[in-house]
C-alpha cells in the first residue's frame, strides 16, 4: 500500500466546521464531505503514502487499528466522483 | 402630466415615468417605501410608453422592449433588481427573509417556496419584531443585507393573517396564476416602520413546512444548510465563488431546521432557540 493521490485540478474546496463543501467546475458539480472524507482529500497531497494516511487517522480519532475498509471506501468514493486523482 | 414614480433599490434610485393610469396602478405592487441605509450610486429612469395596444419600456431613452400592460410588472421586476445586482457587483443570494427580534438577535427565515415565510414573518412584523424582507437576502462576506421588496402574500394565506386580510382590498395585486391573488403590501401600510440596513445575523432558519402539524427545531449542520441554500437558487456570479460566500456566511452562524406547524409555535420555537 504504497501508493499516493492527489487531489483533482481545479477543485474549489470550502471549509465549513463539519467538513468541506467543494465545488468541481470541470463537472459543474458540488460536494459535501464529512470530517472524514475532507481529512483524506486534504492528506492525499501526492506524497503522502495511502499507508500513512491510514495512520494519521488512527491517531487523530484514536483508533485501536487502522480503518483500513472504512478509508478504502472513501477512497473509491472520492476516486468515483473524480475528486482525487 | 402624471408625476414620475421615484423609489430606492438599495444603490440604485430609480425613476418611473408613466401618463397610463394603468401601468399606475400596477406599478404600485412594486414601489418599494423602506428606509435604506445604503449610499445611493446610480440613478435610472425608465420609461413606459402606449403605443397603441402596447407599452414601450425604455430605460434613460433606449428602448428596451415592448409589452402588453398586463405583463408590464414581468418585464420591469428584472430590469429594476437586475440593475440593482450588476451595481452592486453580482452578489450572492440567499432565498430567505430577514427579521430582528425586540432583543436584537437578527436571523435569516430561509426555504422553498410555499414553505410559509412570508406568513411566518408576516406574522413577526403584526408581533412587534423588526421585519427586513420575506423574500432575499444578499451577501457580501459575512454582511446580510435584504433586498427591498413589498411583501408578497398569496390569497389563500390572508386566512392566516386577518390584519392583513381587512388591508387587503385596497392593497395591489397581480394574478396569481392558479387561481388565487397574489397582493403585496409594505409594513408602513401596517403602521410599522420598514427599515433595511447592512448587517450581520445570528442564525439561519431553514423552514420545512408541516402545515397543521407540529412545529420543532433541531440543529443542522452546516454542510447540510449549505446544501438546503444551495437548492434554492443561485448567484448569477461564478458558482464557486456564491459556494464560498454561502460557506463563510453558514460558518458564522447558528444553523436549524424548523419544521412548521403554525405560525404562533414557529416564532415561539425561533425565541426560544436564539435565547
Amino acid at each position: 500500500m504504497t501508493s499516493v493521490l492527489k487531489q483533482a485540478e481545479g477543485l474549489d474546496v470550502n471549509e465549513v466546521a463539519d467538513g468541506y463543501v467543494v465545488y468541481q467546475p470541470s463537472a459543474d458539480k458540488v460536494h459535501y464531505l464529512n470530517h472524514t472524507a475532507a481529512v483524506i482529500l486534504e492528506l492525499c497531497d501526492g506524497v503522502t503514502t495511502l499507508e500513512e494516511i491510514g495512520e494519521v487517522l488512527r491517531e487523530s480519532y484514536a483508533l485501536p487499528t487502522v480503518p483500513k475498509e472504512e478509508i478504502d471506501d472513501c477512497i473509491a468514493q472520492l476516486k468515483a466522483q473524480g475528486l482525487l486523482v | 402630466m402624471r408625476p414620475p414614480l421615484s423609489f430606492q433599490l438599495l444603490n440604485c434610485v430609480f425613476e418611473i415615468r408613466t401618463e397610463s393610469a394603468t401601468i399606475a396602478e400596477y406599478l404600485r405592487y412594486m414601489i418599494v417605501d423602506a428606509e435604506q441605509a445604503v449610499p445611493v450610486t446610480h440613478r435610472t429612469a425608465f420609461d413606459v410608453i402606449q403605443s397603441g395596444d402596447t407599452y414601450t419600456i425604455s430605460e434613460n431613452g433606449k428602448f428596451i422592449v415592448e409589452r402588453y400592460a398586463a405583463n408590464v410588472l414581468d418585464a420591469l421586476y428584472p430590469l429594476l433588481y437586475g440593475r440593482v445586482l450588476e451595481k452592486l457587483g453580482q452578489p450572492a443570494q440567499v432565498h430567505g427573509g430577514c427579521a430582528t427580534t425586540p432583543g436584537g438577535k437578527r436571523f435569516i427565515v430561509a426555504g422553498p417556496g410555499s414553505a410559509g415565510k412570508t406568513t411566518l414573518l408576516s406574522h413577526m412584523l403584526l408581533q412587534g419584531l423588526k421585519v427586513e424582507s420575506d423574500d432575499v437576502c444578499l451577501l457580501e462576506g459575512t454582511t446580510v443585507t435584504p433586498l427591498p421588496r413589498r411583501f408578497h402574500v398569496k390569497e389563500p394565506s390572508l386566512r392566516l393573517l386577518p390584519e392583513i386580510a381587512a388591508l387587503a382590498p385596497g392593497l395591489p395585486w397581480i394574478d396569481g396564476g392558479r387561481g388565487f391573488r397574489i397582493y403585496s403590501y409594505s409594513p408602513t401600510e401596517l403602521g410599522r416602520r420598514w427599515v433595511i440596513a447592512p448587517g450581520p445575523v445570528e442564525a439561519i432558519f431553514f423552514l420545512e413546512p408541516n402545515h397543521g402539524g407540529q412545529t420543532r427545531v433541531t440543529q443542522a449542520s452546516r454542510i447540510d444548510m449549505v446544501s438546503r441554500l444551495m437548492q434554492q437558487g443561485r448567484s448569477r456570479n461564478t458558482v464557486g465563488k456564491w459556494i464560498g460566500d454561502l460557506c463563510r456566511l453558514v460558518d458564522t452562524v447558528k444553523c436549524y431546521v424548523l419544521v412548521i406547524g403554525d405560525k404562533e409555535s414557529a416564532l415561539e420555537a425561533i425565541q426560544k432557540a436564539l435565547g
